[in-house]
């Protein structure tokens, strides 16, 4: 399979899967961060709950997220379908390394 | 009992690199950049991990673990929140994306054990305490404030964290997207410059600009509460939900749309590079203070890529806010694959610290990369035929080399184990003589390959740096900016263009400013390297050289590399560098060349396409 059809396959994913999701939550009001200043008189906030180390192996994962997204049930229905899309996608090669110029990279 | 041996590696973002501590012990890191020759080369770094293996001597097989020091579940979190938080916008971004994050940077643990063909035990850890970690721990302090600082990892963007003995404990922490290191970078993006690499040029631009959106930045773009905890507001910004980090708010807020890459730099753009850096100082010490006031620590580690903002570092230094500081100098993500064999080492194999030395810090000068022996060298050499002179003592040696400097000559200087980090310190670097007014004009134009605005940063023996500078502490790393002082400064000549009109940046920049104009900035600031005998003491015997032909304690360093090119790692790549520009004399540990006994390359006239422009 080429990296065309992956990110077919990726982009299908958004349409059939996450956008539904984001719909969900957006009709329950749910929303996962602030796009700007709030009241608050701090905007500190505490640090992620878990182990600072842990090991994650593959069949881990989808447990893994489940738990992340444990209070978010929209995400947890996700978790399968994204761990059996990320393992059926061809391993991205490595060879461009190339980084836009234009975009912090943080995907 | 046998020692911990831990592998830290950071990759798949930017500036991937891997490190190796042996019980607790800095024994080698590197960045993949140096030995791919990719600038800034985010991919797996196979052959930094090579290297790290051989200078420690061990197979991956006796590896205690090997940490990746980012949390791929926290960081997918906010992927796919940041994508159902903006849907059905982003869609893009994902389908752009979100292979390379699925198939590689979910997988790490598989990655790395195919990688090394073993079946390793894989850590991950959290990205700001690796931050974290790559600072505390090499400090010379037993106890401090942590204060990290980047564009994003996992969910963070700050942290303030304490350390204490072989203990990080992170008290807080600002999350995505409000990001100073974003804001920056979207002034960067805006001015033209790439993002992750233009961020130096911004800061240079500065000083030629007045801060006049400086209220404005502060008024629409980022709000800051009294504890330094800030916000941004994202109708601003574009980084959630399209491939560019402005939008046309943006635009508009700021007159107009972004420079073009490499057209005229304008008053705008001076303008706001002095106003965003003037943001950045204000909210750095807000966060500072209050890192103070809840840790009640009186010294400060600092790491995250605006940590190696080193004119907000001096500043911070000179509000005297913390009686110490020490900042790490592989700040951005390379740092992390060190910060997370540290961390592992201490907190999760319960490794001790070592004492700490109130002289120094752990890091060797930072020079923890590959070095090649005097006998390799040689043989390179002999191998290709090229033409040499050993000389083997040391002040021989630097005397040559500092009459070479002080006939105006230009020296690439290669010696000793390679730096870890973006700065070249006297491992692999190009040296000048600052005195020299032409100096500037030359290392860039027929050196370096471009024209820039900025002065080139000086190193000065560190015994004499107050004659020069006003900085009371050391700054090993080229990580604090201080003033050139007042009685070597010298005021514009009449009749030259103004530092605040709309005019020709390379003509200001070429006005001499000081006595050492090459390193001069226009404000009579200098990013400031101080060298000690004790850390490399053949570098310091060419600054010493040079103090005794001229008086002048200071030479000019800038990175042994053309614009675009990763800075050398192997006397191969230096030779080629020196051979593709206008150097005159290269030092390759004891052995020294000289251009004119050299013959040219051949089949080389296209090697500036190698390089895609920085």
């Amino acid at each position: 399979m080429s990296s065309t059809d992956d990110a077919a396959r990726v982009r299908r994913f958004y349409e059939e899967h996450i956008a539904p999701a984001a719909a969900r939550l957006a009709a329950r009001g749910g929303s996962f961060f602030p796009l700007g200043p709030t009241p608050e008189p701090s905007w500190w906030v505490l640090p992620h709950e878990g182990a600072e180390f842990y090991r994650l192996e593959n069949a881990q994962l989808e447990a893994a997220l489940r738990e992340r997204w444990r209070d978010v049930p929209e995400l947890a229905a996700l978790a399968p379908h994204l761990v059996e899309l990320a393992r059926s996608l061809e391993v991205q090669s490595e060879d461009d390394g190339e980084i836009s110029p234009f975009v912090y990279v943080m995907y | 009992m046998a020692p911990v041996t831990v592998l830290g590696i950071s990759c798949f973002y930017h500036d991937s690199a891997a490190a190796i501590a042996r019980d607790g012990e800095i024994v080698a890191a590197a960045q993949e950049e140096r030995f791919s020759r990719k600038k800034h080369d985010p991919r797996f770094p196979r052959q930094a991990i090579n290297y790290c293996l051989e200078e420690a001597f061990v197979e991956p097989d006796e590896l205690d673990a090997v940490v990746f020091y980012d949390d791929p579940v926290l960081s997918f979190d906010r992927v796919v929140k940041s994508l159902v938080a903006v849907a059905p916008r982003g869609a893009d971004q994902w389908q752009k994306a979100g292979p390379s994050f699925l198939s590689i940077k979910l997988f790490v643990t598989d990655h790395v054990r195919r990688m090394l063909r073993v079946d390793v035990p894989v850590l991950h850890t959290r990205h700001h305490l690796s931050h974290a970690a790559s600072a505390f721990y090499p400090s010379p302090f037993e106890d401090a404030a942590i204060l990290t600082l980047d564009g994003v990892g996992e969910w963070a963007t700050t942290s303030l964290a304490v350390g204490e003995g072989a203990r990080i404990r992170t008290l807080k922490e600002i999350h995505y997207p409000h990001s100073l290191g974003l804001l920056y970078s979207a002034f960067t993006y805006f001015c033209g410059f790439k993002i992750n690499s233009g961020e130096y040029k911004l800061m240079g631009l500065a000083p030629y600009g007045e801060a006049r959106y400086v209220d404005r930045i502060l008024d629409k773009l980022i709000y800051v509460r009294p504890d330094g905890s800030f916000r941004l507001d994202m109708d601003y910004f574009g980084y959630l939900d399209s491939q560019v980090v402005t939008n046309e708010r943006f635009h508009a807020l700021f007159e107009g749309p972004p420079r073009a890459p490499e057209s005229r730099i304008g008053r705008r753009e001076m303008d706001l590079a002095a106003s965003i850096q003037r943001a950045t100082e204000q909210v750095v010490l807000g966060l500072a203070r209050h890192a103070r006031e809840v840790t009640g620590k009186r010294q400060l580690c600092l790491a995250g890529g605006v940590a190696l903002n080193c004119v907000a570092n001096g500043v911070l230094l000179r509000e005297r806010i913390f009686d110490e500081l020490f900042i790490q100098p592989a700040a951005g993500d390379a740092g992390g694959a060190l910060g997370a064999a540290l961390a592992a080492s201490h907190m999760h194999f319960g490794v001790p610290r070592a004492p700490r030395n109130p002289d120094g810090d752990d890091l060797r000068g930072s020079y923890l990369g590959p070095a090649f022996s005097s006998a390799e060298v040689q043989a390179f050499l002999d191998r290709h035929g090229y033409a040499y002179e050993r000389v083997a003592d040391r002040a021989e040696r630097a005397d040559r080399i500092a009459s070479a400097l002080q006939a105006g000559k230009v020296v690439g200087f290669f010696s000793g184990r390679m730096e870890f980090g973006p700065r070249a310190l006297g491992a692999r670097s190009i040296l000048g003589d600052p005195r020299n007014p032409e100096t500037q004009v030359l290392m860039n134009l027929k050196i370096k390959y471009r024209e820039s605005f900025r002065p080139f940063a000086p190193s000065v023996l560190a015994e004499r740096c107050a004659e020069y500078f006003d900085l009371d502490v050391e700054s090993p790393y080229m990580l604090l900016v201080a003033p050139v002082r007042s009685e070597r400064q010298k005021a514009a000549p009449p009749g030259a263009p103004p530092a605040d009109g709309d005019i020709d940046l390379l003509a200001i920049v070429r006005q001499a400013r000081s006595d050492v104009p090459a390193i001069t900035h226009v404000d009579y600031s200098a990013r400031v390297q101080t060298v000690r005998r004790d850390v490399q003491p053949d570098y310091h015997a060419v600054l010493d050289a040079f103090a005794r032909r001229t008086g002048c304690p200071v030479v000019v360093n800038t990175s042994f590399n053309v614009r675009g090119e990763p800075i050398v790692c192997t006397p191969q790549d230096a030779y080629r560098c020196f051979m593709r520009t206008e150097m005159d004399m290269l030092v390759l540990e004891d052995c020294l060349l000289l251009k004119e006994m050299q013959k040219p390359l051949e089949d080389d006239g296209s090697w500036r396409q190698e390089y895609e422009l920085d």
